[in-house]
């Protein structure tokens, strides 16, 4: 279930980058040929930006593509390098949880006071910070249950299974 | 404990946890956050726990949102895209191809045709990772094919595959604005003759090995007419328009780079259509091969905004700085001491960690001796491509080594790298000296 969703966000960030590309195209297309600009061009682009860059960001966990240094954890015994493992999960699940709680605080705040980034279209500022908490929770997830295997294989001592 | 206290253990805690194989952006964001709470809340001497998490949540919210929710930096998943399409439409092996015959003849001519290669990549896509990985599975096979020494036909493919990093559209300098707010355009055009200075300090370097030791680039027994050559020329006007789209686009104020990076994608998508590469159904599945590469690069730049507001909460910057001024180091020993630092951190780290963990305490200090930001990101972007190519850790070796289903060793690419190295301190003793290299096309605009 959780894979299906990270591979949906992961498409729907996919399309995120399309659009903000083809956003921009037609910024550039309608300001040198028609002589003004998309309406909210560039506010849609920043709004799409949120989805484009953090709705993959579960995949990225569940295929641990987090970048780290491996020249000195190399030469420690499997052992320790389990239990490191579930230290750097629970060092990652801290940042992710304070940007999906504060990333809720701003969200439930823009909806309330119905703040807008003014402009033509008048575009609410919850839809972004939604899609930002969206994008953490999933992580959350992800990020919980790989706590999970590693701690179960540092406990018993073998590597644990791949993240599915 | 005080503030400045906390800053200082939590920056000897991100190393140790850096150290012990951490991912890079879990460390210092994590780190952050906790130091962050303590900071808020023993602001007044006693621990006063109240609102300082409310405080804590809210900073690194706004930290990471105000660097996402960025129209300027949308150009990192387009021209992350960018060089991923521009390979599938077969751009890149254009490149590769029009040089391998113009430069046949050379000694070691398709070794220096691979890096005249790269370079083209890099004109195209900012990533020297990206670079070394794709242009390593079209050269290094062809050179071992015609018997080139693994050394030459992997350690060239690797050195050039740093130039992504110099020759814009460049990822390290898009990096490198956001912590310095410098302009990305200036950084961009600052970047163009130092890469190219680069790319052919590595064609002399080939030459050089080449005539010293004939064996190990045989030479080739392939000729090519005028017409050949013409037409090998005429060929690349795919990637050489993508150019003139990034580069003339920003230098003749057309466009923006962010509007170079989405035009030069959308062109890339329409030719790879029209000469049907991949359909209109292909596109989104092109651009998710790259969305975990993005993501990740976004994920570690968000934790490091969080950590640069702990850095300047704590004042660290600002005791580094007055440190600094009881020393008397001028700005040269300043330079000298950076890139010692620069080049020990590039022996292990990767290139964004390097600059994410090191830039909130350095530049303040660049500012305190008045240096050329431009100038400055250009140094510390050459520094970061030889820290790519310098064991243990030269990530492009590792990445071509993988490219290539390492067919040659790891040992062996570093055992050809170390000449590459030589004009890389050439380069950059050069671009320190002369900072008109790096400053004149900026100044021209």
């Amino acid at each position: 279930m959780l894979r299906r969703v990270e591979s949906a966000l992961d498409a729907l960030g996919a399309c995120a980058t399309v659009l903000l590309c083809i956003l921009i195209v037609l910024t550039v297309f309608f300001r040198e040929m028609l002589g003004f600009g998309l309406p909210d061009g560039i506010i849609l682009v920043r709004e799409l930006m949120v989805p484009a860059i953090l709705f993959p960001l579960a995949v990225a966990t569940s295929r641990r593509a987090h970048v780290s240094i491996e020249v000195i954890a190399n030469h420690f015994p499997d052992t320790l390098n389990r239990w490191i493992a579930v230290l750097a999960a629970l060092v990652g699940l801290t940042i992710v949880i304070a940007f999906a709680v504060g990333g809720w605080q701003q969200f439930a705040r823009t909806l309330e006071n119905g703040a807008h980034h003014g402009g033509d279209l008048f575009i609410p500022k919850w839809i972004s910070r939604a899609a930002f908490v969206l994008a953490f929770f999933v992580v959350t997830l992800r990020m919980v249950q790989i706590l999970w295997v590693d701690l179960i294989a540092a406990i018993r001592g073998r590597s644990g299974p791949a993240t599915p | 404990m005080d503030v400045s206290t906390i800053g200082y253990v939590a920056c000897a805690l991100v190393i140790f946890l850096l150290a012990i194989r951490v991912p890079i952006a879990w460390a210092i964001g994590g780190v952050a956050v906790v130091a962050l709470f303590f900071v808020f809340a023993m602001r007044t001497g006693e621990f006063i726990p109240d609102r300082a998490l409310l405080r804590t949540l809210s900073i690194t919210f706004s930290a990471s949102f105000d660097l996402i929710h960025s129209y300027d930096l949308s150009m990192i998943p387009l021209f992350i895209a960018l060089g991923h399409v521009a390979y599938k439409a077969d751009i890149t092996t254009e490149i590769y191809d029009a040089a391998r015959i113009l430069l046949a003849r050379l000694p070691g001519g398709v070794a220096i045709a691979s890096i005249a290669g790269c370079g083209g990549f890099s004109a195209i896509s900012g990533s020297s990772i990206a670079c070394a990985s794709t242009m390593g599975r079209i050269c290094t096979p062809e050179m071992l094919r015609l018997n080139y020494d693994p050394r030459l036909a992997t350690a060239s493919v690797a050195a050039g595959g740093t130039l992504g990093a110099l020759i814009p559209p460049s990822i390290l300098f898009i990096i490198y604005a956001i912590f310095t707010e410098s302009s990305i355009g200036q950084l961009f055009l600052a970047g163009l003759l130092p890469g190219l200075i680069s790319m052919v300090g590595y064609g002399v370097v080939v030459v050089l090995w080449a005539r010293r030791s004939p064996r190990v680039a045989p030479v080739s027994e392939e000729t090519h007419t005028r017409e050949e050559k013409v037409r090998a020329i005429l060929s690349s006007w795919p990637a050489m328009l993508l150019f003139l789209i990034v580069i003339g686009g920003i230098y003749g104020g057309i466009f923006t780079a962010t509007e170079a990076a989405a035009l030069a994608l959308m062109f890339a998508v329409a030719l790879g259509l029209v000469r049907r590469k991949f359909g209109l159904r292909d596109i989104v599945g092109l651009v998710r091969q790259v969305t975990v590469t993005t993501s990740v690069i976004f994920f570690i730049a968000a934790c490091a905004k969080v950590f640069v507001a702990l850095i300047a909460l704590t004042g660290l910057s600002s005791d580094l700085v007055n440190a600094l001024g009881q020393t008397n180091i001028g700005p040269w020993g300043f330079i000298a001491m950076i890139c010692l630092i620069y080049l020990v951190l590039g022996m292990f780290l990767d290139p964004v960690g390097i600059m994410v963990l090191t830039l909130p305490l350095i530049i303040p200090l660049v500012d305190s001796y008045g240096l050329n930001l431009i100038w400055f990101g250009v140094i510390i972007v050459k520094l970061l491509e030889i820290g790519l190519i310098t064991p243990p850790v030269g990530l492009n070796v590792f990445v071509l080594a993988a490219a290539i289903e390492e067919k040659v060793k790891i040992g062996q690419i570093f055992a050809g790298i170390w000449r590459f190295l030589i004009s890389d301190v050439i380069v950059l003793v050069l671009l320190i000296a002369f900072p008109v290299i790096s400053l004149l096309l900026p100044m021209s605009m």
